[in-house]
Order: C-alpha cells, then structure tokens, then sequence
C-alpha cells in the first residue's frame, strides 16, 4: 500500500467537486484527505488529493479518470517529483493545573502556535509535512488530546 | 421575419434554435408540465420530427438507437421528475456502450428547486453518475452556451451521453444570448500525435509475430473505420476477432474472420487468443466478458493496444505498445508498412478448429429443433441471414438469443449490428429498432428478441403504430428467461428459480396494436414465414416457438481461463 499525492486543477463550475466524489465512490479509491481553493489563476480552482492505494500502475489509473471530466484541466502526481507537502493541525489538549508551560514549551519545538487558552484546554495550532503533524500529535497524547481537525495535504512542485 | 423583432428570445425559442442550427431532424420523448412551453415551441419547427414514444425509457433506447445507426448525436425530450427518471437505465445503457444522446429534461423553476416541488427530482445529481456530463442552466441567458458544450463533449474523444436539465422559468425567461458563437473550437478531450517511431515499432511487431490475433472492436464503427480495418488484416493476412460491440465492422464471413471471441465466443476465435503471441486491440476495452480470467489471459502474447479513450489503456491488461488515437487515423499510417506473412501453421491450426466446429453444429442447424422438439434459435438466424444475404440491419435484445443472433447471423454490411454490450439491458431490441429505423428509412430492420425482452418495453408497440414504423419484429419465445436458466442449469443444480414465463397471447397483443402476426412451430415453416414479413409493406410480428433448453456454448466462465472452455453441451454432460 502506498500514499499518493495528486494535484487536480479544474475550472472553477459548481459541481467539479461533485464530480471528482462520484468517481471516488464509484472506483472506491480511498481518498484519505481533500483540499480545495482557488489557485492564482481566476477561474482555476486547486484540488488536492491524498490517495491510499495498492500499487504504482492503479495511481496512473486514477489519474487517467480524473482527467477525463470534463471541467478537470490537468491532473500532476507530485508524489515523487520534488515538492513540498504541508498540513495544518488544530488540537485541542486538557491541560491541568501548572501544566500550560510544559505544553507550551513543546508546541515551542515543533514551531507551532497556542492559538486559544481557556481553563483547563489550550488549542494548538501545528504546521507541516505530515510526518512532523503526526510526530506531534503523538508528543500531545501525553497530555488529554480533547479534538484533533487537520486540513489533509496540500502540495507543490518545486 | 418580423422586422420589429424583440432582440431577445424566449429560452424555448433559443433551445429550439439550437437543435435545428446542431441539424437534429428527430427528437425522440415524451410531454408533461416542466417541458411544455418548449415542446410547444419545438412544434412549430418543420425540419424537427418530434417522435413520441410510450415510456421515456423507451425515448432514450430510440434516441440511442438513432445514434448507433447514424453516428450522430441523438436527442431525447423529457419532462422533470418521473419522466426524466425514466430515461436512466437507456442513458446507463449508452454511457457503458458509448453512444452519444443528449437527454434533455424539463425541470421544475428554480425557485422552487431543492423544496421537493411537485415532479422534481435531482436528476442532474442522478445524470452525474451516468453521463459524461450534466448541467443545469439557472438563467436563459446561459442556455445557449450550455447546449452547445453538451453538444461538443458528448461528441468528443469517447461519444457518450449527456443530460441538459432546463428549468422552467428558463423556457419561459427571455434573454439576448440567442446562439452561442465561439471563435475557436474547445477541445475538452485530448489524444496523442502518433510518431512515425511508434507506429515503426508496431509493424515491426506484427511483421514479426507468428501467431496473431487482431481485434475488431466498437471502436471500429465509432471511428467509421470499416474499410481501413479491411485493408489492414488483408494487406498483412492477419486472422481477426470481434468483440459483441465490434460485431459488422468487418463482413462476417470473411476468409480471415474467426468470428466472435470471449465468453460465448468461437472455439477457433478463443483457441487462437490463448495461443496468440501477439494481440492488436483496435477500439476495444478488455471487458470481462471479453477476457474471462485477467491473470491468465493471452499469458503469452504482446499487446497491442489502440484506444480513443487513455483511461481504458492498461486498465484492465498491461500492454507492451499503446496509441491513445483515433483507430482509422493509425490504420491508415499503419497499413502500408504491415507486410503480408504466409504464416501456414498458424492457418492451418485455425482452420483445423473452424472445421471441427462446423462438422459439429452443421447437423445440428439443419435438424433445427432442440432438446424439446422445439425450433432452435441458431437455425433460425442461419435461415434468416440466407434469405436477407446478410444484408439487414438487426437489433437484438439481451439474453441467450442474443449470444445465438451474434454467433449465427451473417453481417456483411458495416455497422449493421445492434444490441446492449456493456448494460445488457432487457428490453432494448424494441425501442433501439425504432431509432434504427428512423436512421434507415429505406433499408429493413429487424428487432428480434425474446419473450422476457419483448415485455420489458412493449408499450413501445404504440409508438410503432403511431409512427406507422416498418419495423420487423421477432419474438424468440421460448417461454424461459433463457440465459439465468442456462446458468442455473449449470450452476445451481437445476433449480430454475424465477426463469420460467407465464406469457400472454403475443399475437393478440400484435393484432390490437395493428400489427400483423405469425405464429411458428416446425422448421419447414421458418423461410415462409421471414419471406412473407419481408414482403409486407408494414411492420409485422413473428413468433418463434422455441426450445427453452436450447444453450449457448462455447462458455468461458468469469472466473476461469480460456483454457478452461466449455466447447459444447456434451463434453460437460
């Protein structure tokens, strides 16, 4: 099994959305996370998958059927092009009496931010690739992890 | 015209304008409240035959066969909810066989959409899963626009289906976008610029193969590709094959055809494929009733493949050599660097496998009567392709007869085959018939089917009666689901669970509906019969009494590789 990275760049038409989860559902690929905006170009939305998948040949697959919609312009794995990965992460811990300091100070390594202080949680905001998120979280867990919502993938060639 | 002429036109005015500027001469569908203002407007077009049908399942199955015979675009005219409901199984039909239709469906106004009015259904939310493309327009003044992108991509790369869902209030709006000008042609669907290179490499393998099989697929009448394909095999002596869909891409009883392959495929055609060393796929998609077993198949040949759509290249078998183009386009380049090999083995293999065959079944056609006593299909279609010279146009439904019509009958015209390959959808033959029909007026069309398809869409008699259609209409009864009870014959220790047909009187039914009929029983009465339907001047039903243990064999089962084929009834018995 293996991760792929695909980035859809389509027309901005209500629907295209709709579209790329009909086929997701219909082939059944396991999309593990969807990120979409408009890019520089007006009009040209970015949609960014994350695919879990068997082997090399069914990810050139996919793409093929992706492209085939209509409103999709082109269809670019990045997986191993150079490129940078990045994703963001909210988690929401239980922090006890005395204890806002030593969170603070790990959200301090992993370059994050205490974006919300309340009695008893913070609300840590971590930015990254994927590997650094998870690394993260698993730190976190220490303390009661409450929340966990992350953004999935968003990619760009070098 | 009017010389005050308001500069801005109604929507139905625009839609209709659209379809006679596309040069659409039928629209094939049925009325009701979201679609009225524009059929009303449509009614007043000359060049435009509105052909109302009596199920709008039926719309999309004429429609689609319209498009099978003339390779143009059909159209279908519904009104919203349970009207366009019903055209989804005929659309699925087209997406699987790629047939270009484009369903247009009254809807509800968009005001009142998403509140579950009255005969609304999210149909574009349905289409989406089963067209190549659906849109629906919320202002008349995108309606133009809309028509024509529908137009262009159901007509691009892979033909197939569309949907246009127009909401009431956009017939009823006005608006100054009349027709739709672009100044250059969008292209929504690219292929590849064959190199000289590639197609050096793909004589060198054929030049090079001693055992090879090319395949006659759907792609060579969608590509209109005929006599290209003709001139290849000939020019190289190539033997060929044809998938269910390629079926009159080339004449029939051509000295290199092996005839049909896969699942019921021929013993020669199958035979030759398992020992292949080299495969040329020309329009065709490795489906599973093509290929039986994926690991096993053609385990020692190179492959080939030419397709117009890349996502069916390496999908299901990994080739060696691919060309994401049009078919013609590469036969024509590749024919005149193919050179002709004797390859006297491998003829003489093949030929010892068609003659074992034909000494096998050829007693069996001419006694012409089954397990039962009752008329063998196969004979029937052998009959009717002698007294027609293989020369008319046949549309058959979907079952066991179906198998037997593409196995038996003669094609030797181009493109004169029709029937459900991808869907397998019952009840097909009749509907399809008349969209044939409208496309070739002047030529004979017959709709054979069986028992169980003639009653999944027999209202459609009505629109035959309407239309005064000569259509020739065979009903293979043979009081089975003929197919499920052949597997459950097989498979399910004879328990014919659901297969057996109470059948009503079908020539009653054909008499009310107009429609002279013929009942026939011994074999001595089957050329009679086709002679006397072939010289009446208007439709006519004949009913074939025929044996329901009458199997289809070869058969290569899902699961099994061609080297597990079942050749005849006997060597399993």
């Amino acid at each position: 099994m293996k991760n792929s990275t695909l980035i859809v760049f389509t027309e901005n038409k209500p629907g295209v959305l709709n579209k790329i989860a009909i086929l997701i559902r219909k082939k059944m690929y396991n999309v593990e996370s969807i990120t979409a905006f408009e890019t520089e170009t007006s009009g040209i939305t970015r949609i960014t998958l994350n695919i879990r998948h068997k082997d090399a040949e069914k990810i050139d697959q996919i793409r093929k059927q992706i492209l085939k919609i209509v409103e999709v312009k082109t269809v670019v794995n990045v997986t191993d092009k150079p490129s940078v990965a990045r994703e963001l992460a909210l988690v929401k811990v239980a922090v006890g009496n005395g204890k806002r300091a030593e969170v603070s100070e790990l959200v301090h390594i992993f370059r994050g931010n205490i974006v919300d202080v309340s009695k008893g949680t913070m609300i840590v905001e971590i930015v990254g690739s994927t590997e650094k998120i998870e690394s993260a979280i698993q730190v976190l867990s220490e303390f009661k992890i409450l929340e966990i919502a992350r953004t999935g993938v968003t990619a760009m060639e070098r | 015209m009017n010389k005050k002429t308001q500069r801005k036109k109604t929507g139905s005015y625009i839609l209709a304008k659209a379809l006679v500027d596309y040069g659409a001469e039928y629209v094939f569908g049925y009325t009701g409240g979201a679609i009225m203002p524009f059929i009303d407007e449509l009614s007043d077009v000359k060049d435009i035959k509105i052909v109302k049908v009596r199920n709008e399942q039926g719309a999309a199955f004429a429609a689609g066969g319209y498009a099978r015979a003339s390779g143009k675009l059909g159209f279908v005219m519904t009104t919203s909810g349970p009207g366009a409901t019903n055209t989804l199984t005929g659309v699925a039909d087209c997406m699987m066989d790629s047939v270009p239709i484009m369903v247009i469906t009254g809807q509800v106004a968009t005001g009142v959409v998403g509140t579950d009015a009255f005969q609304e259904s999210d149909i574009v939310g349905m289409m989406l899963c089963t067209t190549k493309h659906a849109v629906q327009p919320t202002s008349t003044d995108e309606l133009a626009q809309t028509f024509h992108e529908l137009a262009e991509v159901a007509m691009q790369g892979r033909v197939g289906p569309v949907n246009l869902d127009v909401p009431r209030d956009v017939q009823l709006g006005s608006s100054k976008n009349v027709t739709y000008k672009q100044r250059k042609k969008e292209r929504y669907f690219e292929t590849e610029t064959v190199t000289s290179e590639k197609l050096r490499a793909a004589a060198d393998m054929i030049n090079n193969s001693k055992r090879p099989v090319i395949f006659c697929g759907h792609g060579i009448l969608l590509g209109n590709a005929g006599r290209q394909f003709v001139s290849f095999v000939e020019k190289g002596k190539l033997p060929f094959a044809y998938t269910l869909q390629g079926l009159s891409g080339a004449p029939t009883d051509h000295a290199l055809s092996l005839g049909m392959l896969g699942m019921h495929g021929t013993v020669a055609a199958n035979r030759a494929i398992y020992n292949s060393d080299l495969i040329v796929a020309l329009g065709m998609r490795f489906d599973d009733r093509v290929t039986g077993k994926l690991d096993e198949y053609a385990k020692n040949a190179r492959v080939i493949h030419v397709d117009i759509d890349d996502s069916e290249i390496d999908k299901n078998v990994k080739v060696d050599l691919s060309f994401n183009a049009d078919v013609k386009q590469v036969l024509t380049k590749l024919t005149p660097i193919v050179k002709k090999q004797l390859r006297a083995t491998w003829f003489t293999d093949i030929t010892k496998n068609k003659q074992k065959w034909d000494s096998y079944i050829t007693p069996i056609l001419k006694k012409g009567t089954g397990p039962n006593g009752n008329l063998l299909i196969k004979t029937i279609m052998m009959h009717l392709s002698k007294l027609t010279k293989g020369r008319d146009n046949v549309v058959s439904d979907v079952g066991v007869h179906e198998m037997l019509v593409a196995r038996y009958t003669i094609f030797k015209r181009f493109n004169t085959f029709f029937s459900s390959g991808g869907l397998g959808t019952m009840g097909f033959s009749l509907p399809n018939a008349i969209g044939v029909k409208f496309a070739r007026p002047k030529e004979r069309v017959w709709a054979v089917m069986g028992d169980g398809g003639f009653q999944m869409n027999v209202q459609e008699l009505g629109t035959i009666l309407e239309h005064k259609l000569d259509v020739k209409i065979v009903i293979l009864n043979n009081s089975v689901l003929g197919m499920v009870r052949q597997w459950q014959d097989m498979f399910f220790n004879k328990r014919f669970v659901e297969t057996d047909m109470t059948n009503p009187d079908f020539l009653k039914i054909a008499e009310a509906y107009n429609i002279p009929g013929r009942r026939i029983i011994q074999p001595s009465e089957i050329d009679e019969a086709f002679h006397w339907a072939m010289n009446m001047p208007g439709p006519t039903i004949l009913e074939f009494v025929c044996d329901k243990d009458e199997k289809v064999f070869p058969m290569i089962l899902p699961n099994a590789s061609f080297d597990e084929m079942i050749e005849t009834e006997e060597s399993i018995l």
